[in-house]
């Protein structure tokens, strides 16, 4: 499926999923990055005493305000199209997505919504220390809001924690904990935030170094670069490290998508991991998937790396396209993996049980429905197969997912490069004499936010064709509409959106055109 | 100290309360319930409806 060539209601059901929730991360990341450096610049204030960290953390303040006024409650229209495009899929996880979301509301929602009036409104009305952890709590509260629909995100990538539940048909959750806790969600949660971070570094080093170029408020925007390049340092360094995380529990629970995101389909021990490389046409055809070319026109190879990244051992072996689909391979945890048709049997098995159980259930014949509910849960891992017609269905994008994330990490890479030099330069207090790498941090500032798009493709897209992993595909959990319909809400949306992110950009154009305020106020708003 | 934040508030306060309220009224009384209703809760009356719906759904898309 491409945006060109979508026909039905699923095609355009997604599409208008990837166009709203890329839009809703246009907001979110800056969001949680400008609230941990104007956290930063208060704390520098309140510590020190001096008035320049307040107007610093003031400026800033008044961009995230901006951005958070106009940014929130666009995840509500994610949720919106749950329950009209996914109502198969919003009825079958039940409560399981249900909680987390209802904890963000009620936490992490009342915390912003509550702390951030004191944040804006409390300037002189409480004491420094007061406002401080007022503002310290917005950001929690903030980074609390990731965090749950992080953890729901994570069980459709990781179901655990639950019991199908065949005569409501819905998943019910036995365990909180291991849903909450699950490694796939703690690494989830801290690679989004993380990467968020660095977004609001990029922009605060961006507009400080507009400051520079134009040769105004050059205090405030050597401070603010200061905070900007060292966060984003640290950020961008936590980012490999969570990513290295991330790949290592794809490679445990999602090997197709790792495959994938490698163009990997010979699987093999001391697997290298490509730096970089262009794949063969060919196989943008799924059906090629066992052909003889091989998978790459050219490639530059890092040796062994993908078995280290994805095992941690240099000559595990890592299982390719191919192996997935045929099976017969030793997986971790020292069972032999099953091959696409065995795994397909037990799908339509699950499937076929789920309806003599409710045949069976009608008739009052209750010992055979109990035989048919054991058949169900015992096959339950595999339900998702018994929908895919072949084995090409379970591929993902490769294209998109291996060229996707060979941006994200060379983007991540760039900016550890160039917040270690704006750093250098300013601690050599050669930053403005070296005026092209203030233009280079200005013009940069878009890449940081294609990171985080291409980023989410790759989580994303890279677990097609699942809705949840190998128990509901996308096409079933799709709801039964029109798809006129869905083609008129996906205009809505994207006229609301657009029209949300002209006007983010442009107040805050105008704000940063004004600057910081060098006279205290009560209040910034 | 909310009362007196509100009232005093800059232009640009204003601007962003008032982007925030067109935009909830928008969402919620626009585009929820004249576009994106929830299918379920629309087309069937209870808790059963809708699990034989979902189940009718689950055993023939194949």
């Amino acid at each position: 499926m491409d945006f060109f060539n979508a026909s039905s209601v699923v095609d355009w059901s997604r599409l208008q999923f990837a166009m709203t929730a890329g839009y809703h991360w246009l907001f979110v990341p800056l969001t949680l990055g400008l609230a941990v450096i104007m956290s930063v610049m208060e704390t520098m204030y309140v510590r020190t005493g001096k008035e320049e960290w307040k107007h610093a953390a003031k400026f800033w303040m008044k961009l995230f305000g901006i951005n958070f006024a106009v940014g929130v409650a666009t995840g509500l229209i994610l949720e919106f199209q749950f329950g009209t495009n996914w109502s198969n899929y919003s009825w079958f996880v039940g409560d399981i997505f249900g909680a987390p979301l209802a904890i963000e509301a009620i936490i992490a929602f009342f915390l912003e919504a509550t702390f951030i009036s004191i944040m804006f409104f409390g300037w002189n009305k409480v004491s420094k220390k007061a406002h401080l952890t007022a503002t310290w709590l917005v950001t929690l509260g903030a980074t609390l809001s990731a965090l749950w629909i992080l953890i729901a995100n994570a069980w459709m990538q990781y179901p655990i924690g639950m019991e199908f539940n065949p005569e409501t048909v819905r998943n019910e959750m036995v365990d909180f904990w291991a849903i909450a806790l699950s490694p796939v969600a703690i690494n989830k949660f801290f690679h989004a935030v993380v990467s968020g971070w660095g977004t609001g570094a990029a922009f605060v080093v961006a507009i400080s170094a507009w400051f520079l170029i134009k040769k105004r408020h050059n205090d405030f925007a050597l401070k603010s670069i200061q905070i900007g390049a060292i966060f984003g340092f640290i950020s961008f360094v936590l980012l490999a490290i969570t990513g290295d995380g991330s790949g290592y529990e794809v490679a445990q629970k999602q090997p197709m998508k790792l495959a994938a995101m490698e163009g990997l389909y010979e699987g093999k021990e001391g697997a290298g991991l490509v730096a970089l490389g262009v794949l063969h046409p060919s196989k943008s055809d799924k059906s090629n998937y066992d052909d003889e070319n091989d998978a790459f026109l050219f490639k530059i190879e890092l040796p062994k790396l993908l078995s280290l990244m994805g095992y941690r051992n240099f000559n595990a072996f890592v299982p390719g396209i191919k192996d997935i689909i045929e099976g017969g391979y030793t997986l971790p945890d020292g069972t032999m993996a099953l091959s696409f048709e065995e795994k397909k049997m037990r799908g339509e098995k699950a499937i076929k049980a789920l309806a003599n159980y409710q045949v069976a259930k009608e008739e009052g014949r209750n010992d055979e429905a109990a035989g048919f509910e054991a058949e169900l849960q015992e096959n339950f891992a595999y339900f998702g197969y018994g929908y895919l017609a072949s084995p090409e269905r379970t591929i993902p994008n490769v294209p998109l997912i291996f060229y996707s994330f060979r941006i994200m990490v060379m983007i991540g890479f760039y900016y550890i490069l160039l917040f270690a030099m704006v750093w250098y330069f300013y601690y050599k207090k050669t930053l403005t004499a070296n005026r092209w790498i203030l233009y280079v941090s200005l013009w940069s500032l878009p890449l940081a936010y294609l990171a985080g798009q291409v980023g989410w493709i790759v989580a994303e897209v890279g677990r097609q064709p699942w809705a949840i992993q190998d128990i509901l595909p996308v096409k079933v959990a799709v709801s039964s509409l029109e798809v006129g319909s869905v083609i008129t809400s996906f205009i809505l949306f994207a006229v609301l959106f657009s029209a949300l992110l002209i006007a983010d950009i442009s107040i805050m154009l105008k704000q940063i055109k004004k600057g910081p305020e060098d006279t205290d106020t009560d209040s910034v708003y | 100290m909310f009362w007196e934040g509100f009232t005093n508030m800059t232009t640009l306060g204003k601007t962003l309360w008032i982007i925030v309220i067109i935009k909830l009224i928008f969402m919620f009384f626009i585009l929820k319930p004249l576009f994106s209703p929830n299918y379920l809760n629309k087309n069937f009356k209870n808790d059963q409806d809708k699990a034989n719906h979902v189940r009718k759904e689950l055993i023939d898309k194949p």
